[in-house]
C-alpha cells in the first residue's frame, strides 16, 4: 500500500504540492488525473523515490521511499519523458536492470518479447520511433517484476492496438500477481476503463479521491423538461454544480444520490426526467469547477 | 538486497566505465606516447641515427623522462580531472537522466561511490597500465629504472586524485553541464586572482597600502592548485639524477582530494534532484554565488575599467567598482534564473551597491584606521626602512637598514607619522614653492611588533625640500639624520655578507681615458683584499660611502665621483646548502662603491697599483653633469 501524508514540496517559491495526502491499495489501479501544472509528476517522483519532500511521508508498506533501496526496488516506473544511456539497446538496458533490480526477470524478459515483436532489441533506443520506446519502456519496466508499477503518461505515442496489448498486460500483472499500478494520464476515457480508484489532483492537492464506482454514483447527470419551458426553482437541498439548457430541455450536474434527487425534482412536475451516466471525463471537469478552474468554460 | 546497504554497486561502476571508455583510452594512449613509446622508438632507431651510445641514452631516458612530464602532466591532470567528472556525473545536469537513476532502488552514497570510483579509474587504470608496461618496454631493453617512473605515476595519480576530487566537488553544486567546466577553471584561480586585484584595489585606495603579507600569499598559492603543484613537480638536476621540487606538496593536495569527495558526498546527500538544469544546484549557495559573481564581477570591472580609461583617482575607482558591482548582481540573478527579467530582484543589487560604495567609502576615507595607524615605538621590536639611502646609486641603494635602538625606532616612527600627514600633498602632487628645491622619498617601512605581528607600509613621492634640511623636525632633517647616519650607512652597504666570502677580483667602472676619450673599466690584479682594506679605512675615516639625501646637492657634485669601484665576492657553500643536494644556485655577488675625492687610502692604492694613472683618471660627479669642456681632474 502506497500512502503519502501531508507532502509539501516547492519549488523556488512555487509551491507545487501543498500538503497532498493520498493512499493507493495494494493491487488497485489507481487513476491521478488533474490538469497541468496540478503536481501529478511531482507527486509520482516522489513516490518513486526521487524527490525528497519539504515536508510529510510518502510510505509503501510503511516503509518511507526515499533513500530506501528495499522499497525502491519493489517499484518500477515509466515516466513521461523517458531517458536511457545514449546509444544502449533494450538488450544494454536489460543487463543494466537486471544489475540493479533484484526482482528483475530474465524468463519474463524472454516471454515479453512476444508481446512487444516489432522492437529490436539490438537498435538504440534512442534510434527507435517515439511508439517503439515506449514499447520497449514497458518491456524492460514489466521485466523487473515490481511491486508497483508507476506510469506518467504510459500510452502515449502508442498505436490504438498497442495501447489494447499494453493494457491487456498490466492488467494481468494485477490478476496474477497483485500488482498495484498508479497511473497518471489526461486521457480519462482510457483510464475510466481500467482504473479502479480515481484521484483528482488540483494546485498540488488531492481534491478527491474514491474509488470510480463510488464517484460516479456520487455524481449525476440529469436531463429534464418543464411545461412552461423555463427551469423553476430548484429545491435548496438539491446540490447542482451545474445547468445547461438546449431548447426546452435542462442538463442538471447534480451532487448527491440519484434516487433523492430524481424524487426532488419529480415534486416540480417534469414533462421528463432522466438520469444519464457521467463520464469520468465530465467528473473531473465539474469536480474541479468547484475549484474555481478555468477549464470548465473552456470545455464546455 | 543487491544494493540496499552497499556504498558500491559493480553493475553502475561497469556501466559508467564502459560508456565512456574514449576518455581513458584517449588518455592512455596519450601517456603510453609520452613515456614507453619515445624509449621504444629510440631503441628501433638507435642505429640508423647513428646514435653511438643507445643503451645510455635509453638509461638517461628512463630515468628523466617520467619525472621530466609530471610539470605538464599537472595540467593535463586538471584537465582531465573535469572532463572525467563531467562524464560520470553528467545525469545529474538533465531532468530526465536525473529522475531516471535516482529512481533506482541505489542510495545516493551507492550512486556516489560507484560513478566517483568510475571516473577516477578513467585515470589512475591508465597510469598503471602505463606503468606495467613501460617496466616491461625497459626491461625488454635492459633500462630497468623503477624509481622515477613509480614517482610519475605517485605525483601523477595524486595530481588526478585532487583534481578529479575537486571537479567532482564543483559538480555536486551546479545543475548545469556548461557551468560545471566554468565553476571548476574559475575556482581554480580565484584565490589568486581575487586576492591580486584586492591588493591592487587596496594599493590605490589606501595611503601608504604596500602589499599583503607573505604569509597570505603563501596561503594563496595553496589555494592555486594548478600552480602550486607545477611548483612542486618541477624538476631540479642533482649528481645521483633529476629530482622533484616539492612531492610532499602532491601528496598534500593528495590528501585534500580524498577530503573534497567526502565533501561532495556529504553535498550529494543533499542534493535537490529538481536543480537539474539550475546554473546553482544547492539553494544555501545561490546568494553566495550572486554576491560572490557581483563582488568578483566589481572588483574586476572596476579594476579594468579604470586602468583602460587611465583613471587612477579613488573616486573613479570607486565608481566603477559600483557599476560593474551592480551589473554583475543582475548577470548573477540572470544566470540563477535562467531569465533576463531580472530587474525585480533591483534590492539585492542595490544592498550590493550600497554594501560596496560604503567599504570603498571606508577605505578610501581612512581604511577603518588603517592610514592614521602609527606604531608606538614601545610596542616595536625593530624597523626595516628602505628608501633613505639616497645619492650614490651603488651597494647601498635598494637596502634594508634595521633599526633596533629606541631612540631610532622613535626617529622612524615620527618620519612615518610626519608621512601619514602628507597624503593630500601626495595625491594631489602639491609641493612647497617657497620650499626650494624639492625631491620625493619612496620609504617602506616593516615594523616587527611586539605581538610578533608584522606591519608594513610604503609611502611613495613624499616631498622632502633642500631648505629644510636644517630644519628640525621637519621630514627632509629627519630622513637627512638616517641618510647621513653612518651606522645607518654601514647596514646600507652590509660589509659584514661580502666579508663572509671570498675575495675574487675588483676592477673600475666609468674611468676617463684621457687620451681615447672614453669610459673604460680597469681590472685590478690580485689587490682585491688590499683595496678592500684600503676602502674600509676610507669609510672609517668617513672619506667614501658618503650619502647624500638630494642627488643635485652641491656636496654630491662636489664631493662624489661617476667612477665606481667593484669587487666580486665568492661565497663559500653553507652548512645548510651542502646539506641541500640541489646545486648553488647564487654564488658569488659583486659589491659597488662610488669613489669619492677625499678616499685618500684608496686612491693612493689605485695609482700605486696603476688602475689610475695620468692617461686614466676619475672623473667628479659635477664634471661629469657639465661635459668634458670644464672637467678638472682628480689631484
Amino acid at each position: 500500500m502506497i500512502q503519502v501524508n501531508n507532502v509539501v514540496k516547492t519549488f523556488d517559491r512555487f509551491r507545487a504540492l501543498d500538503g497532498l495526502s493520498m493512499r493507493v491499495e495494494r493491487g488497485s489501479i489507481y487513476g491521478l488525473v488533474g490538469p497541468n501544472g496540478a503536481g501529478k509528476s511531482t507527486i509520482l517522483r516522489h513516490i518513486t523515490g526521487v524527490y525528497r519532500p519539504d515536508s510529510g511521508s510518502v510510505l509503501l508498506d510503511g516503509q518511507p521511499v526515499y533513500e530506501n533501496p528495499e522499497a525502491k526496488s519493489r517499484i518500477a516506473a515509466i515516466p513521461d519523458e523517458l531517458y536511457y544511456f545514449l546509444s544502449a539497446s533494450t538488450r544494454d538496458m536489460m543487463r543494466f536492470y537486471r544489475g540493479i533490480y533484484p526482482r528483475f526477470d530474465d524468463k519474463r524478459y524472454q516471454s515479453l518479447r512476444e508481446a512487444f515483436p516489432e522492437v529490436d532489441e539490438r537498435q538504440p533506443i534512442r534510434r527507435l520511433s517515439k511508439g517503439m520506446q515506449k514499447q520497449s519502456a514497458f518491456w524492460l519496466t514489466l521485466s523487473c517484476c515490481p511491486e508497483v508499477l508507476v506510469l506518467d503518461e504510459p500510452v502515449d505515442g502508442l498505436d490504438p492496438v498497442m495501447r489494447r496489448q499494453v493494457w491487456s498486460l498490466l492488467m494481468g500483472d494485477v490478476a496474477q500477481r497483485g500488482t498495484t499500478v498508479l497511473v497518471s494520464s489526461h486521457n480519462l476515457r482510457e483510464l475510466e476503463d481500467v482504473c479502479d480508484h480515481v484521484g483528482i489532483l488540483s494546485h498540488g492537492k488531492i481534491l478527491l479521491e474514491r474509488s470510480l464506482t463510488d464517484l460516479q454514483d456520487n455524481i449525476l447527470k440529469i436531463q429534464t423538461a418543464f411545461p412552461e419551458g423555463e427551469l423553476p426553482q430548484l429545491p435548496e437541498r438539491l446540490n447542482v454544480l451545474h445547468v445547461t439548457q438546449v431548447g426546452r430541455v435542462h442538463t442538471l450536474i447534480v451532487r448527491g444520490n440519484l434516487q433523492e434527487a430524481k424524487a426532488k425534482l419529480a415534486a416540480l412536475n417534469p414533462l421528463f426526467l432522466e438520469a444519464l451516466p457521467l463520464s469520468l471525463e465530465e467528473i473531473f471537469i465539474y469536480e474541479l469547477g468547484g475549484e474555481d478552474y478555468a477549464v470548465r468554460d473552456i470545455v464546455l | 538486497m543487491r544494493s540496499g546497504t552497499s556504498f558500491f554497486n559493480g553493475t553502475l561502476y561497469r556501466k559508467a566505465f564502459f560508456r565512456f571508455w574514449p576518455i581513458w583510452a584517449l588518455y592512455g594512449t596519450l601517456w603510453l606516447l609520452v613515456i614507453p613509446f619515445p624509449l621504444l622508438t629510440t631503441a628501433l632507431q638507435g642505429g640508423s641515427t647513428g646514435l653511438t651510445n643507445t643503451a645510455g641514452r635509453l638509461a638517461e631516458m628512463a630515468a628523466d623522462t617520467p619525472l621530466e612530464v609530471l610539470f605538464t602532466g599537472v595540467l593535463v591532470a586538471a584537465v582531465a580531472g573535469v572532463v572525467c567528472a563531467m562524464a560520470v556525473f553528467s545525469y545529474l545536469y538533465s531532468i530526465r537522466s536525473a529522475c531516471m537513476m535516482h529512481a533506482l532502488p541505489l542510495r545516493r552514497e551507492t550512486l556516489f561511490t560507484s560513478h566517483y570510483l568510475a571516473g577516477l579509474s578513467f585515470l589512475l587504470l591508465p597510469h598503471l597500465a602505463v606503468y606495467l608496461f613501460t617496466i616491461a618496454v625497459e626491461a625488454s631493453l635492459g633500462c630497468v629504472d623503477l624509481w622515477p617512473l613509480t614517482q610519475w605515476l605517485l605525483v601523477q595519480s595524486g595530481a588526478c586524485l585532487f583534481f578529479y576530487s575537486f571537479a567532482v566537488f564543483c559538480a555536486m553544486f551546479t545543475g548545469h553541464l556548461v557551468a560545471l567546466p566554468l565553476f571548476y577553471g574559475v575556482l581554480n584561480v580565484l584565490v589568486y586572482v581575487v586576492t591580486n586585484l584586492v591588493e591592487g584595489v587596496c594599493y590605490e585606495f589606501l595611503y601608504g597600502f604596500r602589499r599583503f603579507p607573505e604569509t597570505l600569499w603563501d596561503a594563496v598559492r595553496w589555494l592555486t592548485p594548478a600552480g602550486r603543484l607545477m611548483e612542486g613537480a618541477q624538476v631540479w638536476y642533482a649528481a645521483q639524477g633529476p629530482r622533484l621540487e616539492d612531492p610532499a606538496a602532491v601528496a598534500i593536495y593528495g590528501a585534500a582530494g580524498v577530503a573534497l569527495a567526502v565533501a561532495a558526498l556529504l553535498v550529494y546527500r543533499t542534493r535537490h534532484i529538481e536543480s537539474a538544469g539550475d546554473v546553482v544546484a544547492v539553494r544555501i549557495v545561490r546568494p553566495v554565488f550572486r554576491y560572490g559573481f557581483a563582488f568578483c564581477a566589481g572588483l574586476t570591472g572596476g579594476v579594468w575599467t579604470a586602468a583602460l580609461l587611465m583613471q587612477d583617482s579613488p573616486a573613479a575607482l570607486t565608481f566603477w567598482v559600483l557599476f560593474w558591482g551592480v551589473i554583475g548582481c543582475f548577470a548573477a540573478e540572470m544566470l540563477l534564473k535562467k531569465s533576463f527579467r531580472v530587474l525585480g530582484s533591483w534590492r539585492g543589487s542595490l544592498g550590493l551597491g550600497v554594501a560596496l560604495l560604503a567599504l570603498c567609502l571606508g577605505v578610501s576615507m581612512g581604511g577603518f584606521g588603517y592610514e592614521g595607524r602609527v606604531p608606538d615605538p614601545d610596542q616595536v621590536t625593530q624597523v626595516a626602512v628602505r628608501g633613505l639611502e639616497g645619492a650614490p646609486y651603488d651597494s647601498a641603494s635598494g637596502r634594508d637598514v634595521t633599526f633596533t635602538k629606541p631612540e631610532d625606532i622613535a626617529r622612524i616612527t615620527q618620519i612615518h607619522r610626519l608621512a601619514t600627514g602628507m597624503k593630500a600633498e601626495v595625491y594631489d602632487g602639491r609641493w612647497d614653492d617657497q620650499n626650494g628645491a624639492c625631491s620625493y622619498l619612496t620609504l617602506d617601512l616593516t615594523y616587527q611588533l611586539a605581538n610578533g605581528s608584522t606591519l608594513t607600509r610604503r609611502y611613495s613621492g613624499l616631498p622632502i625640500y633642500e631648505a629644510d634640511l636644517e630644519t628640525e623636525g621637519t621630514l627632509t632633517w629627519l630622513a637627512n639624520q638616517i641618510a647621513t647616519d653612518r651606522d645607518s650607512v654601514e647596514q646600507m652597504y652590509d660589509f659584514a655578507q661580502y666579508e663572509r666570502g671570498r675575495l675574487v677580483e675588483a676592477w673600475l667602472s666609468d674611468v676617463w681615458n684621457t687620451q681615447e676619450e672614453y669610459y673604460e673599466e680597469v681590472y685590478i690584479d690580485g689587490s682585491a683584499q688590499e683595496l678592500w682594506d684600503a676602502m674600509r679605512q676610507d669609510f672609517a675615516e668617513g672619506t667614501i660611502g658618503v650619502r647624500y639625501l638630494f642627488e643635485d646637492s652641491p656636496e654630491r657634485y662636489q664631493d662624489t665621483c661617476v667612477t665606481d669601484l667593484h669587487f666580486r665576492v665568492e661565497f663559500p657553500e653553507s652548512e645548510e646548502a651542502a646539506r641541500d643536494p640541489r646545486p648553488a644556485t647564487e654564488a658569488d655577488a659583486t659589491f659597488v662603491i662610488t669613489l669619492t675625492p677625499n678616499a685618500s687610502h684608496t686612491l693612493a692604492l689605485l695609482e700605486r697599483l696603476d688602475a689610475l694613472t695620468e692617461e686614466r683618471r676619475p672623473v667628479r660627479y659635477g664634471d661629469y653633469v657639465v661635459g668634458p669642456e670644464e672637467w678638472t681632474f682628480l689631484d
